[in-house]
């Protein structure tokens, strides 16, 4: 016999004086002074980190003690030539003709402000670029000051049904000793692009290397009007503290965009995904052959469901038919019951039963406590993320307030912090004809002030391209319209040539020829429809084929000063 | 004896809620104080149901939410109450007690109780067989107490039993009929 007492009737205690006995911050308290198991402790770690610190030393003494020696660098070295590989989606569409890239060798540990040659500006703080070694990195740019440098280029200027009209576009790379380098995710590089146009009515956009899709990203437009304008602290004379909060916020935005969708993604699972009956009153028997539905089958032991809403079940259920067919279409299952007089058909699913039954039970409820986690820690970390956005949004509206009131009250000159008149010098620069398009980023890449113009109306006839009397095979057209300063790009799988169109407006047409030849025309719609659509190509000889070529025969003006 | 614990059963609703709960109090140990709120009776009647010392049961209770707070990011929901993850710990807590010779096992029974066990019996209720059963009950063996402890003098689920055992329901069942069986087998003896 176990050694135990057996209380008969004991007292009971109430619930009352069970709650009074709660003590929740007792036991708070006893579980931040739990004591910590001795590898979590500063005993452990202490005398270990700082063994792990000083082999860390020693090695880095030993190792690296060349490089420390070397003295970086930081002059510029202007280079022409170098040009990075093209990535996927940019490639010159005439062979051995490109746009050169203005390289800089910088040192990463150090900030660096990089002029480019129409006065557009990178800055890379000291230590935002992420290199696999120590040493020099070499960050390419190159500006496109019309249609005709991004044709050279070969940059693609499609935006769903549209070509873009640029106002200004910038590509920046970097690379250390031929491999490529990114940008650290908390140091973006400030870019400051000179524009080549108002930039009114234009957006900002940023190029997906890979799929060579355009996608807007923000920045901010500071034209001339818009720095001399008295209202609320114009764009220029803001802090870097507060360009730095926009930035913020543009990005928290598009964080509580994507985390809102991904909440909205995440669904339950349903009775049905598992095979579990919902009504038993609607449940059923069916001897069917297996043959003919393995997949019923393979489930095991299974009943049928009717679905709800189906009028006809009690009449079905009331009476013996003489025979039934069980029919699948995408998935969902329908039994015909019939006999001499009728037929009827009823929408089933497959429900499981018996041990089957209580496994999808149990990956059920592991699913829905699966998507209840995640829903929970999403919907955690979206209001993280809008806590943080309102913060930064009050902050910001502080400091502009404050702004405001130094002007006000004309102390600004005396008053702003060192680093809002660094920033002034900094862009003052490029108050040029049209302004600039300041941004931050963390990824290299292709960066656009553009507005989408629509694509003309195909040609109601095809096009027959000619050249020396003799119909030519085209591969790639581009038709540059003079007047809304955008390029036409037919000959792509969303441009066929079939679909080449053309407006009254003066255009330039150059082809690129199945051989590798390039020809051009200048006409317009009506001159092409008077010859009843046939375009006389004049052919640009292949020893004068170059970027200057090119660009004097788009005859492109430039609009920037 | 087909009461239902409405402590244990709960609404699909409830148990999401607990599990937002759980969430929150595996961020942030604060958060905990809801389930401390909810299960601390119910675990504390739980313990003091197998003991005597009511300070002792008080005791072992705290240790319990401790326990379960320290080791909170190791628990997975699978559908059932966070109190049956909690019953466990205080299985764990109540008979590492018993072997550190801090408290000693007792059995409270309650009249009514009795009366339940002698109805399933099909036998007399009178004084004479009330002593007897309660000898046949301290004759049991403990895996046999808690079974029968759980079933017919807490009133619980099998389903809840199988989950505080870490055993099916059915096993829960078939052990709970055993143990009855034994129980049964043990009060005729000490009737002749």
């Amino acid at each position: 016999m176990e050694n135990r007492k057996i209380n008969l009737d004991r007292a009971q205690i109430s619930s009352e004086e069970i709650a009074n006995r709660q003590d929740f911050s007792t036991l708070m308290n006893a579980f931040h002074g739990a004591p910590k198991p001795f590898w979590k402790s500063i005993w452990f770690w202490g005398p270990a980190g700082v063994a792990s610190l000083a082999m860390l030393f020693l090695s880095k003494q030993v190792f690296f003690n060349n490089s420390e020696n070397e003295a970086y660098d930081n002059t510029i070295t202007l280079a022409l030539s170098d040009i990075p590989q093209d990535t996927e989606c940019i490639k010159a569409p005439i062979q051995g003709i490109d746009l050169p890239f203005q390289v800089e060798r910088i040192n990463p540990l150090q900030d660096n402000l990089l002029i480019l040659r129409d006065g557009s500006q990178v800055f890379i703080p000291a230590g935002s670029i992420q290199t696999v070694e120590d040493g020099l990195v070499d960050i390419s740019m190159r500006t496109f000051a019309d249609k005709a440098e991004a044709f050279v280029a070969g940059v693609p200027m499609d935006f769903q049904k549209s070509a873009f009209e640029s106002a200004g576009m910038i590509e920046i790379r970097g690379t250390q000793n031929g491999r490529t380098v990114t940008i650290h995710a908390d140091k973006p590089i400030e870019v400051s692009l000179a524009l080549t146009k108002h930039p009114e009515g234009f957006d900002f956009w940023s190029l997906d290397d890979t799929s060579g899709e355009w996608s807007i990203y923000p920045c901010e437009y500071h034209t001339p009007a818009s720095t001399s304008e008295q209202g609320s602290a114009p764009a220029s004379q803001e802090s870097k503290e507060m360009r730095e909060i926009k930035y913020d916020l543009v990005k928290l935005d598009q964080s509580i965009e994507e985390q809102t969708v991904q909440l909205e993604l995440l669904r339950e699972p349903t009775h049905e995904e598992f095979y579990i009956p919902t009504n038993e009153y609607r449940i059923f028997s069916l001897n069917y052959d297996k043959r003919d539905f393995p997949q019923l089958a393979a489930l095991g032991n299974i009943k049928f469901e009717a679905l709800p809403k189906q009028s006809n079940y009690e009449n079905i259920f009331r009476r013996s038919w003489a025979d039934f067919t069980i029919e699948e279409v995408d998935g969902q299952y329908s039994v015909t019951f019939s006999d001499r007089t009728s037929s009827e058909k009823i929408n089933v699913r497959p429900v499981l039963t018996g041990d089957e039954l209580k496994k999808a039970m149990t990956r059920y409820n592991e699913a829905v406590g699966k998507v209840t986690e995640d829903r929970i820690a999403q919907q955690m970390e979206l209001e993280r993320v809008r806590e943080e956005r309102n913060k930064k949004s009050k902050l910001l509206k502080n400091m502009a307030r404050q702004m405001d009131q130094m002007r006000e009250s004309g102390v600004e000159e005396m008053e702003l912090s060192a680093s809002v008149k660094s920033q002034q010098r900094s862009f003052a620069k490029n108050a040029i004809a049209f302004g600039a398009a300041e941004f931050r980023t963390t990824s290299f890449g292709v960066f656009n002030s553009d507005r989408p113009v629509g694509y003309p109306d195909p040609m109601s006839e095809p096009i027959i391209f000619v050249m020396a009397g003799l119909p030519v095979d085209t591969k790639d057209v581009y038709v540059f319209d003079m007047k809304r300063d955008v390029r036409f790009t037919y000959g792509t799988p969303q441009n066929p040539l079939k679909n080449l169109g053309l407006s009254n407006n003066e255009q330039v047409i150059l082809v690129l020829m199945e051989d590798n030849s390039v020809g051009y025309v200048r006409t317009n719609k009506k001159e092409v429809e008077s010859q009843r659509n046939h375009i006389q190509l004049q052919k640009i000889p292949l020893e004068d084929l170059s970027s200057e070529t090119i660009k004097s025969i788009i005859h492109e003006e430039r609009v920037s000063a | 004896m087909s009461r239902v614990n409405p402590a244990y059963h709960h609404s699909s609703e409830k148990l999401r809620t607990e599990l937002e709960w759980i969430q929150l109090a595996k961020r942030d140990p604060e958060k905990f104080a809801p389930l401390y709120k909810k299960y601390h009776e119910q675990i504390f009647r739980y313990i003091y149901q197998r003991m005597d010392d009511q300070e002792l049961a008080y005791d072992i209770t705290s240790q319990v939410f401790l326990k379960a707070m320290k080791n909170l990011h190791k628990y997975e929901y699978r559908g059932v109450p966070f109190g049956s993850w909690l019953y466990r710990i205080a299985k764990s807590e109540l008979y590492q007690a018993f072997r550190d010779r801090k408290g000693q096992r007792s059995i409270s029974i309650e009249s009514v109780h009795l009366s339940s066990v002698m109805e399933v019996f099909k036998d007399e209720e009178s004084e004479l067989n009330r002593k007897k059963l309660l000898q046949a009950i301290s004759e049991l063996k403990e895996e046999d107490v808690q079974l029968i402890e759980m079933r017919y003098f807490e009133q619980r689920a099998y389903k809840e039993i199988g989950e505080i055992l870490e055993i099916t329901e059915n096993n829960a069942k078939v052990k709970t009929f055993r143990a009855l069986e034994k129980l049964k087998q043990l009060f005729n003896q000490n009737k002749r």
